[in-house]
């Protein structure tokens, strides 16, 4: 998912960093400013926590050992609640690219806004919508949805550069149909996580009172 | 390897990254000595120009300037390869089929000359991006980068947050591959994938829920010390020789871009 530098046209790139900047102002003015002294460890630490479960290999009932790794992203926004997802997400997606070479400079607006902007806030929607029937089945669709419209984001930004010489429509069909199998192992590992979460501590979830915010 | 080699292995490898980001940085080498501000704006115009830049012939200049770069910097370009090497291969198999897509005269077989243009300018292009930002990586310590994109106005916020992440990143891993090791410790047989999955899930709860909880007492160690606002790390922001060099040397590749001349 992470896009290095060179895939994608200097205005496409121009364009979603101004939006992934926008998205970023917006989630810590909606943050309440309790990240200034407030939550910014919370977000910091969890975020770094997160990015360590990424190395998790998840096996796969496929020959030849295959196994996929957790993302993240609606897992974030579900822990966390929508902003601080966002936030910890953006965090995880910087430190990759500026530590691990994970993506690269002239993109890292353009990857911020499919992994942590378009994944957290989706997958918090989706799950937001669907918890009041089924919360594991809503944290499923969750990680699912979330991770196939990361992809999509990706598609079109790949898709719209001439530097990436394949049509928009068939970039959309690779990653988006790849990435709607593939979600279904990311909605699979957020449910199985969300579950564990919530049977030990409820009270984790932005939904209830959390003690230290107070 | 099974999965729980493979996890480690992964660990293991992200360790031995965050190590090299704290020892490479330490050499006596060109980039080293220049003001991590001064890199960051340069390094990524000079990506800028690489990204713009659409003949592979200019693309094999930048390539030798990035070459030039490491070696001043004493980072050898067989470790800058190893580090960037898996991009550009998976870049070639992504655009490979454009050696035959792309109409134009036959050079061999199939393949057509404008589509071995197109990809070896476009494996190039990424090829030297990747170089350009790993260099970037391996000549700055991280502290002094956070430290450059502060007095370049990146949100002190932004800025904390990202230091906080990075600093418990290696204590993440160690828990993480703790938890991996002791738990293969404990398992004598293979239990078949839907076990294996609810066991691991269960496993990743508990860590991300132990994540959490270091974060609140983080969280609540630092607002008892009345805050978490970081104060900017000391620097010299003196323009120095170095500095002057790295600049001369970026503009000029932006002017030689600016006149058509890459």
């Amino acid at each position: 998912m992470h896009i290095p530098d060179g895939y994608v046209d200097l205005p496409i790139a121009a364009v979603f960093a101004v939006l992934a900047g926008l998205a970023l102002a917006v989630a810590a003015r909606r943050s309440e400013g309790q990240l200034e002294g407030g939550q910014a460890p919370l977000v910091g630490v969890t975020a770094a926590g997160i990015f360590a479960a990424q190395m998790l290999n998840w096996p796969l009932p496929i020959p030849g050992g295959t196994s996929a790794h957790f993302v993240g992203g609606a897992f974030a926004g579900i822990l966390l609640g929508p902003h601080l997802g966002v936030l910890a997400m953006s965090s995880v997606v910087v430190v990759q690219a500026l530590v691990f070479g994970d993506g690269g400079l002239t993109v890292l607006g353009a990857n911020l806004f499919n992994m942590a902007v378009v994944e957290v806030y989706v997958g918090y929607a989706i799950f937001r919508l669907g918890r009041r029937w089924h919360d594991v089945g809503a944290a499923f669709a969750a990680g699912w949805i979330a991770a196939t419209a990361g992809a999509l984001g990706v598609a079109v930004q790949l898709g719209a550069s001439s530097a990436f010489n394949y049509e928009l429509l068939t970039v959309l069909a690779i990653m988006g149909g790849g990435h709607a199998l593939l979600g279904v192992i990311e909605g699979a590992i957020t449910a199985i996580v969300y579950q564990a979460v919530i049977r030990s501590r409820p009270d984790v979830l932005p939904s209830a009172t959390r003690e230290v915010a107070a | 390897m099974t999965v729980v080699d493979r996890t480690l292995a992964e660990i293991s490898s992200r360790v031995q990254r965050l190590l090299e980001a704290e020892e490479t940085p330490r050499r006596d080498g060109f980039l080293q000595s220049v003001d991590p501000a001064v890199k960051i704006v340069g390094l990524f115009a000079t990506i800028v120009v690489t990204v713009s830049l659409s003949s592979w012939p200019s693309q094999v200049a930048l390539l030798a300037v990035v070459g030039g770069l490491a070696v001043a910097s004493r980072v050898s370009p067989v470790e800058l390869a190893r580090r960037v090497a898996i991009v550009p291969a998976a870049s070639l198999v992504i655009v490979a089929p454009q050696l035959v897509l792309i109409p134009g005269d036959p050079v061999a077989g199939p393949v057509t000359d404008s589509g071995l243009a197109y990809v070896l300018t476009f494996v190039l292009r990424v090829t030297v991006s990747v170089s350009l930002l790993s260099l970037l990586v391996a000549t700055t310590r991280f502290a002094d980068l956070l430290d450059g994109f502060r007095r370049l106005g990146v949100p002190a916020l932004g800025v904390s947050l990202v230091a906080i992440t990075y600093r418990h990143l290696q204590v993440f891993f160690e828990e993480l591959s703790r938890v991996v090791r002791a738990r293969r410790s404990r398992t004598i047989a293979d239990r078949g994938t839907g076990q294996t999955w609810r066991e691991t899930g269960s496993m990743l709860g508990s860590f991300l829920l132990r994540a959490f909880e270091r974060g609140e007492r983080v969280q609540r160690n630092a607002r008892a010390r009345g805050g978490t606002t970081m104060a900017a790390y000391p620097s010299d922001s003196d323009f120095t020789r170095a500095d002057g060099v790295f600049a001369t040397m970026v503009v000029t590749i932006v002017l030689l871009r600016g006149v058509w001349l890459l």
